[in-house]
């Protein structure tokens, strides 16, 4: 009552005070004030208030007027050395008295700058790489006009892929007709074998470009010159356009290499140009460029997707524009020719959105996971805050009996957080740039654009924002909840009371169920990312991968002009290392299951009428392979037989179909014996007999369906193809107690015994092809654990703080009860519930509101629902048996105590 | 420029010689100050309002000046004025106790006040 007294008595004080002139108040009226406060406290011990007040009140309006009316003019003095609001020295004095109070209480603080640090961290980790991926321009001129021309396959087309490349004759007609876009170009991936130059010959990833590339992305060269259109035409002089790094790294950097030679594909080409460091496109990993020749007299055909393209919309031209013509456009191309588009088109899409659309979900989801993080790091410190706000009641409140004001305190309490914000800002900061190395090296290929991240000014910058963020909320929690309720009950001498400091530990016990809940959300999500990538690594892909061995290989047309050369050289490879101790059988293919993919060829069926115009045109996987291809991935034949020796050029062409083509072309009725061809052949010989159904193999990803699919023997290509093919991907399996490391030099040696100018590339274990397939979940699920089990962590300590300090302000009352006899196990109980009522409530929340925000991520979860039981059930009881634990040490430790000590404590 | 004649002040207005009376014994902070003067004389009540009028006014003058607080204070501590007296100061409460002393002198010929001579 009295305190309440004291505060009006202050502020009416402080209001006569307007009586006196500006200048005078300035000077003189923090120190009237002062001596106002001890006056009336005195006048309070002698029980003179009232009358003090109303004399006072008295000669402060005499006065103030008097002053007005013949003003003394005292000087002004400079510096006055108590104001309200902002003055720096006020605000550098708190500073200084908070660093002191900092560095004496070392546990506390440093409890406070690490948890902050790993809040602040993680947070700003997960926002430069979205930043760095999401937000960011690509580096490209005017970046956001740049587009990419896709194909779709509806269902209507008898496939389901959203997102297919293109095919020449298409890019052609599109870019001819075009007015929407300025320019289109189109590019192809090639696989290069760079042979001489006395390193060892490697292959790498290189893309063919048609001439308008550079000049699309407005990219100049850093030495020499981009493709002319004199490169482009088929049978001009060949020439090479080198990356900055690779001309680095294999040409040492010769400022000389304009002009010079190299080996390419067994040819000798010339360089001409080498971009500058930075400029990757489309891939970061690309090597270098050569010209994507297109004869506009015969492009090739309309239904063979290989090749992608890239525009840039006209000035002037919006994206919807460029989309109404393109519909236009299709509408002919369908009248025109109904089989290959009849649900089939072409599609544009923002360049940015193509690089990181498929990622953005789960960036946006670990933004959100990073943010409930650094929402429980602040409860948790908040709640350390408050408790320790308590230990220095008494300072508080003689501050505020002085004057203090509420503001007075807030300001302290807010640079007290703002320094330890700033310090586990700064060392967040660090954290976090460690945290993005980390997480890009995880998983390289699964972020887009990773080049491009590193600490930068942007990621400075929001970890300042989050740090003041983090200060504020720190900040002003005790000091709006505490300092009213400090000054109340503690201007008594003695002991503190209840009141304030109940009402306080009410709001630690909200804070507990506030991190609980967002704990469970937390935990409920990586359960259910969990679940799902189990779910998606425990797909039967339709072979055996353990044990197996890959590597690419290509024939150089140069070295092996004939069909038989290139036949009689893979023979030979298959059989060295067959003979190879530990290798139990060889193949090829030129489809390695879940790596890159494999062309989908057009087919036609013998007796059958080829699909009239408007209907769905028969296409599948072509694979070509050698003999023992199942027995070797492990695929079984369900029907028929699979391929032989005795399959060779001179016997009858056969071919096995799979499952899913069985299925979709020859439905209800046995395919054994009728007869397929690739489309466009006309030679009797070209006509395959199926002789076997093989099992679904899982080419694509683990999460679609096994596409229709044909094999047929390398050994027939003359009759069935017309020409070899001089690419294969090996397929080498190893006996069970040989570990597959020591195959692949067995493999490389075999290699260059019989041809040292090859060079393999891709080799690695198919299991790691598998693992690579599903990266991009891996890497999602991997992090989402990770800030759950933090937030787990740090919801625990937050639990174990509440109740270990609630059962050490109730010692007493612990004592009086077990010294009256009361049963330990019921005041354990007791205590527990008490402690469980939170987490509880928390729990509720949680769970609910994870199962009304799992509904937007559906598409991250694989055969999983969002409202899997089992998740539910196992996280609802991971937290109560976590807050158990974090409760068991502090009620025991209150069993304990003897009930003579906890009576005669306080 | 000549120094100030103490004698120009003269005569201080009523309490502003119980102000300098206290302070000449070293100086003072305000809460200080209104408790010796209280001491001193009960009868002489410096309420709040006033006292600063007088201490404005006295530091315009350059009767008093005021200080920052001694270093090493910590917090409200740090925040007081303190007053002191100056040599001038000093000049200014000798020459109006001198003055008064020759009231009073006027005062016991006139037999309002009792002589001094011991009874």
């Amino acid at each position: 009552m009295n305190d309440l007294r004291d505060a009006l008595a202050v502020r009416a004080f402080r209001l006569l005070l307007a009586v006196y002139p500006r200048d005078f108040r300035t000077t003189y009226g923090s120190d009237m004030e002062l001596l106002f406060a001890e006056r009336h406290a005195e006048a309070r011990r002698a029980r003179r208030a009232a009358a003090f007040c109303a004399r006072t009140a008295a000669s402060l309006l005499s006065a103030g007027i008097a002053e007005r009316w013949a003003p003394v003019r005292a000087p002004r003095h400079p510096k006055p050395l108590y104001s309200r609001g902002l003055s720096m020295t006020g605000t550098l004095h708190d500073a200084a008295y908070a660093l002191r109070l900092l560095r004496r209480q070392r546990s506390f603080s440093l409890f406070v700058v690490l948890t902050l640090a790993l809040g602040i961290g993680s947070t700003t980790a997960v926002f430069s790489v979205v930043d760095g991926v999401v937000l960011r321009p690509l580096p490209y001129e005017e970046s956001d006009r740049l587009v990419r021309v896709w194909g779709r396959f509806d269902p209507e087309s008898g496939f389901d892929f959203p997102q297919f490349s293109l095919s020449n004759p298409e890019f052609l007609d599109y870019k001819a007709q075009t007015r929407a876009l300025e320019d289109v170009a189109a590019f192809a991936r090639r696989t290069i074998t760079v042979g001489g130059s006395g390193a060892d010959p490697e292959r790498v990833a290189a893309f063919a470009v048609t001439e308008n590339l550079f000049s699309v992305l407005r990219a100049t060269p850093s030495l020499g010159r981009v493709f002319s259109s004199a490169d482009d035409r088929p049978g001009a002089s060949p020439v090479v356009i080198l990356s900055h790094d690779y001309w680095k790294a294999r040409f040492g950097g010769d400022p000389g290499i304009l002009g010079r030679t190299v080996t390419l594909n067994g040819s000798p080409v010339h360089v001409i140009g080498v971009m500058p460091s930075g400029f990757a496109f489309p891939r970061p990993d690309i090597r270098l460029w050569v010209p994507l020749p297109i004869d506009p007299v015969n492009p090739g055909g309309r239904s063979s997707h290989s090749t992608h393209a890239i525009g840039r919309l006209a000035p002037g031209v919006d994206i919807a524009s460029a989309h109404a013509e393109l519909k236009v456009l299709m509408n002919d191309w369908k009248a025109a020719y109904p089989t290959v588009h009849t649900g089939h088109y072409l599609f544009i899409r923002p360049l940015l959105e193509d690089v990181a659309g498929t990622i953005r979900p789960a960036l946006l989801l670990l933004l959100g996971a990073t943010a409930f993080v650094l929402l429980i790091v602040c409860a948790n410190v908040a709640s350390v805050v408050l408790a320790r706000g308590e230990a220095r009641t008494r300072e508080m409140a003689i501050r505020g009996a002085l004057g203090a004001g509420r503001w007075r305190l807030v300001r302290f309490s807010l640079i007290e957080s703002g320094i330890l914000a700033v310090i586990g800002g700064s060392l967040g900061f660090v954290v976090a740039t460690a945290l993005v190395r980390a997480m890009i090296a995880l998983d390289p290929d699964s972020i887009p654009r990773a080049a491009e991240l590193g600490p930068d000014y942007r990621m400075a910058a929001f970890a300042l924002a989050v740090s003041a963020l983090c200060a504020g909320l720190v900040g002003l929690m005790p000091a709006l909840r505490g300092a009213r309720a400090v000054l109340q009950a503690t201007l008594r001498e003695g002991s503190l009371t209840a009141t304030g400091t109940a009402r306080r530990l009410q709001f630690r016990r909200v804070l507990v169920a506030f991190e609980v809940g967002l704990t469970v959300m937390l935990l409920l999500g990586a359960g259910l990312m969990l679940r799902s990538f189990s779910r998606l690594s425990a797909v039967d892909p339709g072979f055996r991968a353990e044990g197996l061995v890959t590597a690419n290989l290509s024939l150089p047309v140069d070295a092996y002009p004939e069909n038989a050369q290139v036949e009689t050289f893979y023979a030979s490879l298959v059989d060295r290392l067959s003979r190879t101790p530990g290798v139990t059988s060889v193949t090829a293919g030129t489809t390695v299951p879940l790596a890159e993919g494999a062309g989908n060829w057009d087919f036609e069926i013998e007796g059958r009428p080829a699909p009239a115009p408007g209907q769905p045109a028969w296409s599948g996987k072509a694979v070509i392979v050698l003999p023992g291809y199942f027995e070797t991935l492990g695929v079984p034949v369900v029907r028929g037989r699979s391929f032989t020796a005795d399959d060779h050029g001179r016997a009858q062409p056969v071919a096995v179909i799979n499952q899913a083509m069985a299925a979709r072309y020859f439905p209800g009725a046995d395919p054994i014996g009728k007869r397929i061809r690739v489309a466009g052949r006309t030679t009797p010989d070209s006509w395959m007999s199926i002789v076997g159904i093989s099992g679904d193999v899982l080419t694509e990803s683990l999460d679609a369906d096994a596409p229709p699919a044909y094999h047929f023997p390398h050994s027939q290509l003359g009759g069935t193809l017309g020409s070899t093919s001089r690419s294969l991907s090996l397929l080498v399996r190893t006996g069970p107690g040989t570990p597959t490391d020591l195959v692949m030099p067995a493999i490389r040696t075999a290699v260059r015994e019989l041809d040292p100018s090859l060079a393999l590339s891709g080799l690695q274990t198919v299991a790691a092809v598998v693992q690579q397939s599903v990266a991009r979940p891996r890497f999602t699920t991997a992090l989402l654990t990770v800030f759950a089990t933090v937030g787990l962590l740090l919801g625990a300590t937050g639990i174990y703080g509440v109740l270990a300090y609630t059962v050490a302000r109730r010692t007493q009352e612990i004592g009086i009860r077990r010294a009256l006899g009361a049963q330990p196990g019921r005041l354990a109980s007791h205590m527990l519930a008490q402690g469980l009522l939170p987490v509880a409530i928390g729990l509720t929340v949680g769970l609910t509101a994870s199962y009304w925000a799992a509904q937007f991520w559906r598409t991250q979860l694989f055969s999983v629902s969002p409202a899997d039981p089992y998740v539910y059930a196992a996280v609802t009881v991971g937290v109560v048996v976590v807050a158990l634990i974090a409760m068991v040490v502090p009620v025991r430790r209150a069993l304990r105590v003897s009930p003579l000590v906890a009576l005669r404590s306080e | 420029m000549t120094p100030p004649d103490p004698r120009e002040l003269l005569p201080l207005p009523p309490h502003d010689l119980h102000v300098l009376l206290a302070l000449l014994d070293g100086p003072r902070h305000a809460y200080g100050l209104s408790a010796a003067v209280d001491e001193a004389d009960g009868d002489v009540r410096l309420e709040i309002g006033s006292l600063y009028r007088i201490l404005s006014r006295l530091t315009a003058q350059g009767v008093i000046e005021d200080f920052d607080p001694p270093a090493g204070a910590e917090g409200h501590e740090a925040r007081r004025r303190y007053y002191r007296i100056t040599a001038f100061g000093r000049r200014v409460a000798a020459v109006e106790a001198g003055r008064l002393e020759s009231v009073v002198r006027l005062a016991r010929r006139h037999k309002l006040l009792p002589s001094r001579a011991p009874r």
